[in-house]
C-alpha cells in the first residue's frame, strides 16, 4: 500500500530523518513509535506532503505520492485545533470541502457522523463553546469524513476521556474493517499492543526496529515463565539447581508465584520436569516482553552504543 | 525588601534585554524626530531657485516685483508686456518654473491671476507669490489713493488668489485629495495587513493549520487568505467611495440650500433696516456666490477624482500584497501576540515614514524626496497617491507606471520570501522566533 523508501530530511544542519524506509501493507494498523524528537512527526508530515523529503521517495499503491493523493489520505495531527470563533457545522463543512467533497455530500456525511457521536445539537454553536473532548470528536470526524484509504493518526487518544477513547478506538477498528489502512503514531504502548499489526520504532532520526508486533515480541522473548505452585519455596529453589534463574517470587505459606528464566538450552518441558517432583504446579504462563519493555530496551541499547 | 528587589530586577532585565526594547529605544526617537525632519527634507530636497516669469497687463507689479526676489523665487519681468502666446511658447522652451499672468483688472479683481507651470509649484511658492502680489497691490493703492474710505480699504484688502492654467484645479482640492487618499491607503494597508498577520497567527496558535495544509498546499492557504482579506479591503473601499459620493452630493444640496436661505435672510434683514436696496437680480447674484464656489470645487474634484479612483485600487492591491506578505511571515514566525513586536516595528516604519511624507508632499511635490519615495515600492503606495493630484499625467504617466511595475515586481519577490518563512514557521510550535532562526528557515528546502 504505502512504501517509504530511504527518506532523508534535513532542517538546516539538523537531520530529522536518516535513510528511513518502511512498508505498510493494505488494511494494516501500523504503529509508529519513538521517543519525543525522534522524527515521527517529520515522517508523517512527509507522507502528508506537508513537507518534502530531501532525498528518497514514497509510493502509494505503486504510484509516486502526488498532490491528488491528499484526497485519499486523512490526517489527524498531534497538534490539532479548530477556528474558535467559527460555528461547528460551518467549519466541518469547510474542512470537508477542502478534502474534495461537494457541499451536499459533505453535509449528508457530516450529519450522519454528528448523530453517531451525539453532537448534532452543537452544529450551530461556536467551537469555543465546546469542551475539549467534543472538539476532538469534531476533529476526528473531519479527518475521516472523506472516507480515506489511508488514515494517519498522530496521538489520536490524547485529550479523550476513557469512554471517548474507547469510542474512537472502536471507530478506528471499524474503519480498518471497511478497508482503511491506518498509521498510528503514539506513546501509548497499551494501545499499540491492542491495535497494531505492525510497528516501526524510530530513534534519533533512524528506524531501529520494524515488524509484526507478534514477531517482535517473540524475537524479544526472554524465556521467562511465571509459575504458580503449592508447596515449599525451599524445595522449589533446590529443584532449580542448574540452568535456571529465579527472577522474582511472591506469596506466603504454601502458595507462591515465581518467575523463572531458563538459561541456555533449557526448555519449558525441562523446567517442568525438574519442578514436578518438588511442588504442585497450578499454572504456567510464558512472560512475553511488553512493547513498553521492548521500546525501552531498544532505545537504551542504541543510546549505549552511541 | 530583598525579594522585592529580586522581582524588580527580573521585571527590569527581562524587558530591557528584549530586542524589541533595544530597537524601539533607537527607532522611537528617530520616528519622533522624523515628524518634523521629513517636512524639512521635502522642502530642502531638490532645492533650487524657481524662476517665475511675470506678464503684467495691469502695469502695477512688474516694476517693483523684483524687490521681492528671494533664494527660493526669482521674478523675471522681461516678458512684462509680451504677447501671451509668445510668452507661453518661449516658456515651454525655457528652464523657468512658471509664468504668472496678471490681468488688466488686477486692482478690482485680485483673484484672477493665472499661472502656467511645468512642475507644479509647491505651496510655499504659491503662498509667497500671493503675498508678494497682495503687498504690491496694497502699496500701489495707497500710493494712488486719496481719502481711502472703509469700502475702498475693504476692496484693497481682498485676497489675491491664483488659478492654474494647466488643469484649473484649486490647490486646496489637490492637497485634500492627496492627503485623504494617502491616509486611506495607510489605514487600509495597516488594517488589512494586520488582519493577515492575526489570521495566520490564529491558525498557528489554534493548531488548525496542520489539518488544513494536509488538504491544500501551504501557499494556497497563504494566498487564499491574503486575497480573501484583500477583497474585504476592496469591498470596504467601494462602500467608502459610494458613501462619500452620496454624502458629498447631499452635502452640496444642503449647503447650497442653507447658504441661499442665509443670504436671503441677511438681505431681508438689511432691507428692513433700510440699509440696502437691492433689485431681485442683484439678490440672486449675491446669493449664488457660494453655489458657484461649491460647483467649482465639485468640478475640481471631478477632474482629479478619476485618476485617483483608477490608481487607488492598483496601488492598494500592490501595497497591500507587499505588506501582507511581510505580515503573514511575521504571523507564521511567532507563537504569541507579544512576540510580534520586534518584527512588526521594522515593517511599520516605512508605512509611517510614507504617511509623514504624504502629508507634507504639497510643499514640494516634484522634489527628489517626493519623486523617489513615490517610486520606491515600500513607500510608493501611499506617497504616489498623495502626489498624484499634483502630477501632469500627460508627461509624468511613466512615473506612475514605473512605481506600479516596481511595486508588483517587489511583491512577487517578497511573497516568495514570505512564503518560505511561512511554510516553515507555521509548523514550528513552541519555538521562540528570532531574526537568526528566520534566516535559517529561508535556507530550508520546501
Amino acid at each position: 500500500m504505502l512504501k517509504v523508501d530511504n527518506i532523508d530530511k534535513f532542517y538546516g544542519d539538523y537531520q530529522a530523518l536518516s535513510n528511513v524506509s518502511i512498508f505498510i501493507p493494505e488494511k494494516c494498523i501500523y504503529g509508529l513509535l519513538g521517543p519525543n524528537g525522534a522524527g515521527k512527526t517529520s515522517l508523517l508530515r512527509i507522507i502528508n506532503q506537508i513537507t518534502a523529503p530531501d532525498s528518497g521517495g514514497i509510493t502509494l499503491h505503486g504510484q509516486p505520492l502526488e498532490r491528488k493523493h491528499c484526497e485519499v489520505i486523512g490526517y489527524l495531527p498531534e497538534e490539532r485545533g479548530l477556528y474558535r470563533k467559527m460555528k461547528v457545522g460551518e467549519q466541518a463543512m469547510y474542512l470537508a470541502q477542502l478534502k474534495g467533497l461537494d457541499k451536499v455530500e459533505a453535509k449528508k456525511r457530516l450529519l450522519r457522523w454528528f448523530e453517531k457521536f451525539e453532537i448534532a445539537s452543537w452544529w450551530n454553536r461556536k467551537v469555543e463553546d465546546l469542551s475539549k473532548g467534543m472538539q476532538q470528536k469534531v476533529q476526528f470526524i473531519v479527518t475521516v469524513i472523506h472516507e480515506p484509504k489511508l488514515l494517519i493518526l498522530d496521538e489520536p487518544f490524547s485529550g479523550f476521556d476513557p469512554i471517548n477513547a474507547e469510542l474512537i478506538k472502536n471507530e478506528i477498528l471499524q474503519l480498518r474493517k471497511e478497508g482503511a489502512t491506518i498509521i498510528f503514531s503514539t506513546h501509548n504502548m497499551k494501545s499499540v499492543e491492542e491495535m497494531c499489526d505492525k510497528i516501526a520504532l524510530i530513534h534519533r532520526s533512524k528506524k531501529i526496529l520494524e515488524g509484526k508486533v507478534e514477531t517482535i515480541k517473540n524475537k524479544y522473548r526472554a524465556d521467562l515463565y511465571e509459575i504458580a505452585f503449592e508447596g515449599n519455596m525451599i524445595s522449589f529453589t533446590t529443584a532449580l539447581w542448574a540452568g535456571y534463574t529465579l527472577v522474582k517470587h511472591e506469596g506466603e505459606k504454601n502458595n507462591f508465584k515465581a518467575t523463572i528464566k531458563c538459561d541456555g538450552k533449557q526448555s519449558i518441558n525441562d523446567l517442568l520436569a525438574v519442578l514436578l517432583p518438588a511442588v504442585k504446579i497450578k499454572s504456567v504462563i510464558e512472560v512475553l516482553p511488553s512493547m513498553h519493555d521492548i521500546f525501552i530496551q531498544k532505545v537504551q541499547e542504541i543510546n549505549e552504543q552511541n | 525588601m530583598n525579594k522585592t528587589k529580586l522581582i524588580i530586577g527580573r521585571e527590569y532585565w527581562t524587558r530591557v534585554r528584549k530586542p524589541s526594547f533595544i530597537i524601539m529605544s533607537i527607532l522611537g526617537p528617530l520616528l519622533i524626530a522624523s515628524t518634523f525632519i521629513i517636512p524639512l527634507l521635502i522642502k530642502a530636497s531638490n532645492f533650487k531657485t524657481m524662476y517665475v516669469q511675470v506678464v503684467d497687463y495691469s502695469h502695477i507689479v512688474h516694476q517693483n516685483i523684483r524687490y521681492y526676489n528671494s533664494d527660493h523665487v526669482a521674478y523675471l519681468t522681461n516678458f512684462a508686456d509680451g504677447e501671451i502666446n509668445k510668452v507661453v511658447d518661449q516658456f515651454a522652451h525655457s528652464d523657468d518654473t512658471a509664468v504668472v499672468l496678471i490681468p488688466a483688472h488686477f486692482m478690482s479683481v485680485p483673484n484672477d491671476v493665472t499661472i502656467f507651470h511645468k512642475d507644479h509649484p509647491g505651496v510655499n511658492t504659491i503662498t509667497k507669490l500671493k503675498n508678494d502680489l497682495q503687498d504690491l497691490r496694497v502699496k500701489y493703492a495707497v500710493k494712488q489713493g486719496n481719502n481711502i474710505n472703509l469700502v475702498d480699504l475693504e476692496k484693497i484688502m481682498q485676497k489675491v488668489d491664483v488659478h492654474f492654467y494647466n488643469e484649473g484645479t484649486a490647490l486646496e482640492v489637490k492637497i485634500f485629495l492627496g492627503i485623504a487618499a494617502g491616509f486611506l491607503m495607510y489605514l487600509l494597508i495597516m488594517l488589512y495587513g494586520v488582519q493577515v498577520m492575526r489570521g495566520v497567527m490564529e491558525e498557528k496558535t489554534n493548531r488548525i493549520v496542520e489539518v488544513i495544509i494536509s488538504s491544500v498546499r501551504p501557499l494556497q492557504l497563504l494566498y487564499g487568505k491574503i486575497i480573501g482579506i484583500a477583497l474585504t479591503g476592496l469591498t470596504q473601499f467601494v462602500i467608502l467611495i459610494a458613501l462619500l459620493l452620496v454624502l458629498i452630493s447631499s452635502a452640496k444640496t444642503l449647503f447650497v440650500q442653507s447658504s441661499v436661505e442665509k443670504a436671503h435672510e441677511q438681505v431681508t434683514a438689511l432691507q428692513s433696516q433700510g440699509q440696502v436696496n437691492m433689485t431681485p437680480g442683484e439678490k440672486e447674484k449675491k446669493t449664488s456666490v457660494s453655489e458657484e464656489e461649491i460647483t467649482q470645487y465639485m468640478s475640481d474634484l471631478s477632474t482629479i477624482a478619476p485618476r485617483m479612483l483608477f490608481c487607488f485600487p492598483l496601488f492598494f492591491i500592490g501595497g497591500y500584497l507587499l505588506y501582507a506578505s511581510f505580515y503573514a511571515a511575521i504571523g507564521a514566525a511567532v507563537d504569541s501576540e507579544t512576540e510580534t513586536q520586534q518584527f512588526v516595528l521594522p515593517v511599520t516604519i516605512p508605512i509611517i515614514i510614507s504617511i509623514f511624507i504624504a502629508s507634507n508632499i504639497f510643499e514640494n511635490p516634484h522634489g527628489d524626496l517626493a519623486f523617489w519615495t513615490s517610486i520606491i515600492p515600500l513607500t510608493s503606495p501611499i506617497v504616489m497617491l498623495a502626489r498624484l493630484p499634483f502630477m501632469d499625467l500627460s508627461t509624468q504617466w511613466w512615473q506612475v507606471l514605473l512605481a506600479l511595475l516596481l511595486l508588483y515586481a517587489t511583491f512577487v519577490f517578497t511573497t516568495k520570501l514570505a512564503a518560505k518563512i511561512y511554510r516553515t514557521g507555521i509548523l514550528m510550535y513552541g519555538q521562540k522566533a528570532s531574526y537568526r532562526s528566520i534566516l535559517k528557515w529561508l535556507r530550508y528546502k520546501n
